[in-house]
This record gives C-alpha cells, sequence and structure tokens, in this order.
C-alpha cells in the first residue's frame, strides 16, 4: 500500500485548501514554449489542466502571466502552483489567472522523488502538501 | 500591507473592475515580498509588446483590460512592437500584423504616450523619482546613471502598474536593497560599444542575480554605458549596476554593503568572447541592424548625417534597419534618400522581439549584444556581432560577405 508523502509549504496566494492530480517537471519551467494553450499538454508531463503542478522554478518574465491567464479562460488552468522560488511576476500570474500558489518551505526537496508520485492525489491543506493514493 | 481608504476602496471595486484587478495583484505581489505599503510612482513602462512575445493570450489580456475603461493615471510609455512595416526581404503575415495593430491600438486607447525600449530619452527621469518600469535596458539604465529607483518589473506588473500609478514598496524602492554584493574591476581599457557590449554579457554571467560595483569604467561614455547595460540585462536578474564614481552615491553604497564574490575581467576575457563569434555563411539573406536599444537622438542624428555623406556603393537586396523611438521625427526627404539606399527606420519597433523568420531574413549583422543573445531564440536568425563601424563600411560599401 503506498504511504501519503507530506511536504511544507507556505501559501503566497489563493485558496487555503487544494486537492488535484500531482503533475511535477523536474526542470524550470517556462509557460512560454513548455505548455500549449488550447490543451494545456506539457511533454514529459502530460496534461496540467487542473493539476497541482510541482516545477522547481518558473522562467521567462514576460509572457507567464499571460498564458496562465489564457489557460484559466479555457478552463484548463493548474487548480495550484507549487515551487521553491517564487517572483512577482509569477505572484501576478497567479493572481490573474485564479490559480493558488504555495511555496516549499524546505528547498532542497527532491524532485525526483515527486517525479515517481506523478499522477497521484495532491492535497494542500493547512501548509502541508499530501501526496498519496487516489 | 497597510493600504489607505482610497487603496481599500479601488481593491473593493468602487472604480471598477479593471482597477480592482490591478489592486488585487500588486498588493498581493507586495505582501509576498514583505512590502508594508504601495507608494505612488511618475512613470510607467510597460514590457511585452510584440505580438510574437505575448501572443493572443497577452492580446485577451490587454483587449479586456481597454475595453472595460482601464486607462493608465501616469506618464506611460511601452516596449516597441513587433515589425510591422513591409521591406524588401518580405512581411510578416497579414494575420500577425493585424493582431500586432491591435495591441498597439489598445494600448494607445488606455493613455500609453509612445513606444520605445529606451523611455529614458522620452521622459528623463530625475534622481531619486520612483518607477515601474518593465524594459532590463531602461531599468538599468535608470538605477545605475540616474539614480531613480524602479525594479525590473515583468510587464503585465508594469502595466497594472500604470493603470494605478503605483508600485509595492520593496526591491530597490529601498535603499537598503540597493547595495551591492557582487565586485567586479576591469582591468583592460575599453574602447568601443561592442567592447562593452560583450563585457556587459561577461559581468552578468559573472553575478547573474546580484548588484555588481564595477570600478574601472569611469571614464565611460553615455553611449557606451548604454551598450553594456542592456547586454548586462541578458545575462543577469540584477536591477542596476553601481559604476565607481558614475552611480549617483555609488561610493556610499558600497561603503555599506557586503561582498560576497570578486571577479576581474581583463582583455583575454573579451578576445575569447569576441574569437567565439562566427561570420556569416555566403548566400545567406542577411539584414543589418543598429538600435537594440533604441537609438540616442544624438547617435540618430550622427549616422544620418555620415549616412548621406558617404552615400552607398551599388545598393542591393540588403537592408540596414534603424532602431528608433516612435516619437521621433523624419523628414520626408531624408526617408526617402534614406529608402532609396536600403536603409529603413523602424520607428516604435522591435527586431529583436520579431520572428524575422517569417521575413525571409536567415541572418542578421548588429552591433548589440542583447540582440546577440536574443535574436536566436526570439528572432529565429543567426546572429553576427560586428562593430558599428565595420557594419556601416560592409553596407554602404556593397561589399558582398563571402563568410569564412
Amino acid at each position: 500500500m503506498c504511504k501519503t508523502k507530506v511536504y511544507e509549504v507556505s501559501r503566497i496566494y489563493g485558496s487555503r485548501s487544494v486537492c488535484g492530480e500531482l503533475k511535477v517537471s523536474t526542470h524550470s519551467f517556462s509557460f512560454l514554449g513548455d505548455v500549449v494553450v488550447e490543451n494545456a499538454e506539457v511533454r514529459g508531463v502530460g496534461t496540467i489542466a487542473r493539476s497541482v503542478l510541482v516545477v522547481p522554478a518558473f522562467v521567462g518574465s514576460t509572457v507567464g502571466p499571460y498564458v496562465l491567464y489564457a489557460l484559466s479562460k479555457r478552463g484548463l488552468a493548474p487548480k495550484a502552483l507549487v515551487t521553491k522560488s517564487v517572483d512577482p511576476t509569477l505572484v501576478a500570474g497567479c493572481v490573474l489567472a485564479g490559480v493558488s500558489l504555495y511555496k516549499f518551505v524546505n528547498s532542497s526537496v527532491d524532485f525526483s522523488e515527486l517525479k515517481s508520485l506523478e499522477g497521484l492525489k495532491a492535497c494542500i491543506e493547512e501548509n502541508l502538501l499530501r501526496i498519496g493514493p487516489p | 500591507m497597510y493600504l489607505t481608504k482610497e487603496e481599500e476602496a479601488i481593491l473593493n471595486g468602487e472604480l471598477g473592475y479593471p482597477y480592482a484587478l490591478a489592486m488585487k495583484v500588486l498588493t498581493t505581489v507586495g505582501d509576498s515580498l514583505g512590502a508594508e505599503r504601495l507608494i505612488p510612482v511618475v512613470h510607467a513602462h510597460v514590457s511585452g509588446i510584440s505580438y510574437f512575445n505575448i501572443g493572443d493570450a497577452g492580446l485577451e489580456f490587454i483587449e479586456s483590460l481597454a475595453t472595460s475603461g482601464a486607462r493608465f493615471q501616469v506618464f506611460t510609455t511601452a516596449n516597441p512592437y513587433a515589425v510591422v512595416a513591409r521591406s524588401s526581404y518580405g512581411s510578416l503575415p497579414d494575420d500577425l500584423i493585424s493582431k500586432q495593430l491591435k495591441i498597439v491600438a489598445y494600448l494607445r486607447s488606455m493613455g500609453a504616450r509612445t513606444f520605445t525600449c529606451a523611455p529614458y530619452y522620452v521622459r528623463r527621469p530625475s534622481y531619486g523619482e520612483h518607477l515601474a518600469w518593465a524594459e532590463s535596458n531602461a531599468v538599468l539604465y535608470t538605477n545605475s546613471l540616474i539614480g531613480a529607483w524602479s525594479n525590473r518589473e515583468g510587464g503585465p506588473l508594469a502595466l497594472l502598474e500604470g493603470i494605478l500609478g503605483k508600485t509595492y514598496a520593496s526591491g530597490v524602492h529601498l535603499r537598503e536593497e540597493r547595495r551591492p554584493r557582487c565586485f567586479v574591476a576591469v582591468k583592460t581599457k575599453v574602447s568601443s560599444p561592442l567592447h562593452f557590449s560583450i563585457l556587459g554579457l561577461k559581468i552578468g554571467e559573472l553575478c547573474p542575480d546580484s548588484i555588481p560595483y564595477v570600478e574601472g569604467l569611469e571614464n565611460m561614455s553615455e553611449e557606451h554605458a548604454r551598450a553594456f547595460l542592456a547586454s548586462f540585462g541578458s545575462t543577469s536578474n540584477a536591477p542596476m549596476v553601481i559604476f565607481n564614481k558614475l552611480t549617483p552615491e555609488s561610493q556610499e553604497l558600497l561603503k555599506d554593503s557586503s561582498i560576497d564574490e570578486k571577479f576581474s575581467v581583463d582583455l583575454n576575457d573579451l578576445r575569447d568572447a569576441l574569437l567565439s563569434f562566427k561570420d556569416v555563411q555566403g548566400g545567406e539573406s542577411v539584414l543589418y541592424f543598429i538600435g537594440c536599444p533604441h537609438l540616442s537622438p544624438n547617435e540618430f542624428t550622427y549616422l544620418l548625417r555620415y549616412l548621406r555623406s558617404r552615400g552607398r556603393r551599388s545598393p542591393d537586396k540588403r537592408e540596414l534597419w534603424l532602431g528608433v523611438s516612435e516619437s521621433v521625427s523624419l523628414d520626408e526627404e531624408t526617408a526617402n534618400y534614406l529608402s532609396k539606399i536600403g536603409v529603413r527606420v523602424v520607428k516604435g519597433m522591435c527586431p529583436v522581439t520579431t520572428k524575422l523568420s517569417l521575413m525571409g531574413i536567415n541572418y542578421v549583422i548588429t552591433d548589440s549584444g542583447k540582440a546577440l543573445y536574443y535574436m536566436p531564440k526570439l528572432a529565429g536568425v543567426k546572429v553576427v556581432i560586428k562593430d558599428r563601424r565595420e557594419i556601416l563600411e560592409e553596407f554602404l560599401g556593397g561589399v558582398q560577405n563571402e563568410g569564412l
């Protein structure tokens, strides 16, 4: 039986509790170029629509907010983003798109371990990200 | 974050949707950075204007703001847009031109004054002014050479800050955040814009996310400083460079700082970088481009005089584009002459953020380190960097470049 893995996060913006399918990118992620807006597909990850998307860092300043906004207008945005580092442009994008944003408290999170949990149910509540069987 | 009664009212929707959204974004960003309050700004500069950068998503967002009544509350300028002009190489597809012109029209309807990546030539900031600028070369210029105060905002954030006339009190709006943590001694005499460009790229790589204190460039001209800063902004996230004896209060800023890393750059570092650049292969469709960032009024005047005095031997299909602000004026007679010799003044436009490959251009020859860095990714072309004089000689001489 799968154990639930728990990570401490701090809420930057959005809901205090959210659940979705866990999707993980082990590399820095750019909304420009990494996401197909029409279907929210990301190479190597699959669809990020309505997911809890976990990424080490988001890069590419200007376009990110607009792409996230466009996904949101199409009902394809992730429910939440969880990352190690947050910049003003990312925060702005999440507010525009209505996507919750969290930051890992421990910056040395193991992303290959997280990748192995991809597809499981991820829920964030009371500053804890719990990943377990659906 | 503390909000005034007026700010609370905006957040609660008293001025309508676009202002409430802008306030919501700004206060959330400010909270996430620990800002205690918002501060007024006197000039906002928006980036993310080229359709190729922001796409349909960006057009939709700007349209939603403009059509719901959003208007800039302070003096606001915007970055240049994609090259919608026709040329001897070809032009962009009509549908892309149309979308680009819509973005421009919406921003104008909101009150954008003009389109340029050098807003400091449109309205020169004053020392100590708080600004909300996106566009890295502009932020670096105003912080490093004038001593005005601006973070390196993302395009959408600067747009929303222009709508509100405010920014969050964080980052380099606070004096204690304007201190260097990286020290670079330049041990070589640097004399050409090309070398300053390469130096900027190099020092940006050494100090990718901290403000550098740079010694050894005390006699640098404004033109050289711009070339340096534009390139530096491509390889570093820092919002300012503190030039010894050039940046206002440079030595006071150094006194209270704690330097984490020290570097020294000499001629060998520049030589190695220059040797790594290849030349154009024969038979390619070549564009010459000068004006990243947009030319200063003095640079533009000088170039026009030079081009008129030299003329062009055997004009062919290759063009020289000069990037300038939309607000620059050009008399008809000069424009006609330039057109005859294949020089195109791209006012308010940016070849760097235009998919030039769609216009049939394969190679760009430029003197800009920033263009060298970004054009392969954004414009879909190969780039060669040369000194400005060499570019002009090659273009005017009609010498066909046969490659290595």
